[in-house]
């Protein structure tokens, strides 16, 4: 037991998905994540599990490694998982069952990776399996943004793998012994970025993770941005970069999710948001803020995971989750709507559940190296997202201004097992706010944090209610329309077309004139024949990928120059 | 409850919280540095007014499209 791997429970699981019919189906979900989450303490416990290597066509591969900051990822991703389970229950689904298992298994993997060949293995599983759950019957264009989410994480994978290759070809290194100067450094933060959807390389993950299938989105919404968040933890510990990157990130979230009508799109904004608060800790690199990331993390799995189990249950119940066809559940549905106010009094710091205590953490590491403005800028995007997660999104949702004509009827039974996913989330969202304690236990570093001072109670209150005001005195600012906003894959869903149409096709037309010119002036002149083959085989519609291929040889060049 | 009702109420009890701020202990905060009692208030009330002002300002002069934009 101690030499099996914590993935391979729930790839079995996965496998098991496809053949078992539903009640043993059933089974196999509840029982799995405890198989996994029983591997891994085998393996802490054992001194031998923890060298679990192969040689794979002749490198080494070390498949696992285990410390304190890869345990409590670890912990949190079995956890869910179990969670999500129990929200899917119900689904007849075959091909949920299974991606969402195999999901979790590479998640798992890719926590407990020992070097970045297997880091890098999962990490593609994670991005094939997690491309299946986006894929819904019910939503036609769920196809395309699985399309285009399959492409920007296949340019991502593709520095992941480039990355990779550096490093062998160095002689190897291990995760948290990456060289300053190396390319690879700059080719990971790239691929991570993209995991991560830290803006510009963001705009998957707004596009996919809305289209699921309501259970799909919940998987969706804990796993990839989350092993990233582990791996900038791993890897890129104390870069400056990442402070202002997560601050940007944190500001870009909330802003998009303030002008967002669509729920679960208004939510995964807000992941974005969140991760950025977890980027800003792990630039610091200091104990306290590496604690503070993967507090927040952990909390982030469990309170974003809530909040798109309690959209889903909306979009089940009612079959559309857009803020302008909605209102009026709260008289319908209050266990869900009090289950909603958890989650979204949690990721907005409410005392007493565990958003307040890490992003406390978070704020208390940044004001010992002295970043005030991050502190300030991240306090401000803590209001926005109370106002649009705690506020809009509840008031549009469950009481609401929809007139009675346009409302989604909402007649749709919400299974009890999606009642009993969110009431133990959000008990758990409330004993880590209650007694962190036995929370601070599993943080990779010794915690130096006291959560229940009077005044930050009361800060975080006043911020809460500072909102709250705003929302009340907001007025016709607050109208959801059923509209959506551009964001950055306006270039590759339209940019491309356009440019396409006006600037190669032109190019083209130009090209094709010269070049009966040339051929007739060069026929005149009854020369040697072999460039003017050349010529005519040249395709005008390669044009694109020659400007990609020159700019990327130029980026080599200028790099290769300056070391 | 009607409007000015709740925002009399919201009123009262953020006015019982700074004043509680003040009252109680305002010498340092979790993160170790003096801040003025209400600074909190204030932030909230301002980050989310400002952030709001931004998004709509950007959805209505750049960024609205009707929701059927990509499907053409």
């Amino acid at each position: 037991m101690n030499n099996l791997h914590p993935a391979l429970p729930l790839f079995a699981a996965a496998l098991l998905a496809l053949v078992l019919p539903h009640r043993l189906r059933q089974l196999v979900q509840l029982t799995a994540p405890f198989a996994a989450f029983l591997c891994v303490r085998a393996m802490t416990e054992s001194p031998h599990g923890l060298g679990l290597q192969s040689m794979v066509l002749g490198f080494p591969i070390r498949w696992v490694h285990i410390d304190a900051l890869g345990l409590i990822f670890v912990y949190a991703l079995i956890v869910f998982t179990w969670l999500g389970n129990l929200y899917a229950l119900h689904s007849k689904s075959r091909l949920t069952a299974f991606a969402a298992a195999a999901y979790a298994g590479s998640s798992v993997g890719a926590v407990l990776a020992g070097d970045f060949l297997s880091l890098f293995f999962f990490w593609e599983l994670m991005a094939v399996f997690s491309a299946i759950l986006i894929w819904n019957p019910a939503r036609s264009r769920s196809l395309g943004a699985l399309l285009r989410y399959a492409a920007v994480h296949l340019i991502g994978g593709l520095f992941f793998f480039s990355a990779v290759i550096f490093i062998q070809l160095q002689g190897g290194a291990s995760l948290s012994e990456l060289a300053e100067d190396s390319p690879a450094r700059w080719m990971l933060l790239a691929a991570f970025l993209v995991n991560a959807a830290i803006p510009p390389f963001h705009a998957w993950l707004p596009d996919a993770y809305p289209e699921g299938t309501p259970e799909g989105s919940v998987f969706l919404s804990g796993y990839t941005t989350k092993v990233a968040v582990y791996a900038f933890a791993r890897c890129f510990a104390g870069s400056d970069i990442l402070i202002g990157l997560g601050a940007t990130a944190a500001v870009y979230g909330v802003v998009y999710a303030l002008m967002e009508n669509d729920m679960r799109k208004l939510l995964a904004y807000h992941i974005i948001c969140q991760v950025g608060y977890m980027l800003c800790g792990i630039g610091l690199g200091t104990e306290q803020g590496i604690n503070a990331a993967s507090a927040h993390a952990v909390g982030n799995i469990l309170f974003k995971g809530l909040l798109f189990m309690a959209t889903g249950a909306i979009l089940h119940r009612c079959g559309t989750a857009k803020l302008s066809d909605l209102g009026g559940l709260g008289k319908q549905m209050r266990l869900l709507l009090g289950l909603y106010l958890a989650g979204a009094l949690a990721i907005s710091g409410m005392p007493g559940l565990n958003g307040y205590i890490s992003k406390g953490m978070l704020l208390q590491a940044l004001a010992q190296q002295h970043e005030t403005l991050i502190e300030w800028v991240l306090l401000a995007a803590a209001a926005g997202t109370f106002f649009s997660i705690g506020l809009k999104l509840a008031y549009f949702a469950f009481w609401g201004t929809a007139s009675e004509k346009k409302k989604a009827p909402g007649t749709e039974p919400v299974p009890v097992n999606m009642y009993a996913a969110m009431i133990l989330t959000t008990a758990l969202c409330a004993a880590a706010g209650l007694f962190p304690d036995f929370f601070y236990g599993l943080l990779p570093f010794p915690v130096d944090f006291d959560a229940f001072q009077i005044n930050s109670i009361l800060g975080s209150l006043q911020l809460l209610a500072g909102t709250g005001v705003t929302f009340a005195v907001a007025g016709k600012l607050l109208k959801v329309k059923p509209e959506l906003n551009l964001d950055i894959d306006w270039f590759y869903r339209k940019g491309a077309g356009w440019i396409l149409t006006r600037v190669c096709r032109p190019l083209g037309e130009f090209h094709m004139q010269v070049q009966s010119r040339w051929t007739a002036m060069i026929e005149e002149m009854n020369g040697v024949l072999d460039p003017v083959r050349f010529w005519k085989a040249f395709n005008p519609m390669e044009f694109p990928l020659l400007f990609f291929t020159a700019g990327f040889l130029l980026v080599t060049v200028i790099f290769l120059a300056g070391r | 409850m009607n409007a000015k009702k709740k925002i009399f109420v919201l009123g009262l009890a953020s006015a019982l919280l700074v004043l509680s701020e003040t009252v109680i202990a305002w010498h340092k905060n979790h993160s170790g540095h003096a801040m003025l009692p209400g600074t909190h208030f204030i932030l909230g009330f301002f980050g989310a007014a400002l952030l709001l002002a931004l998004a709509k300002l950007l959805s209505h002069n750049f960024l609205s499209r009707p929701e059927d934009y990509y499907d053409e």
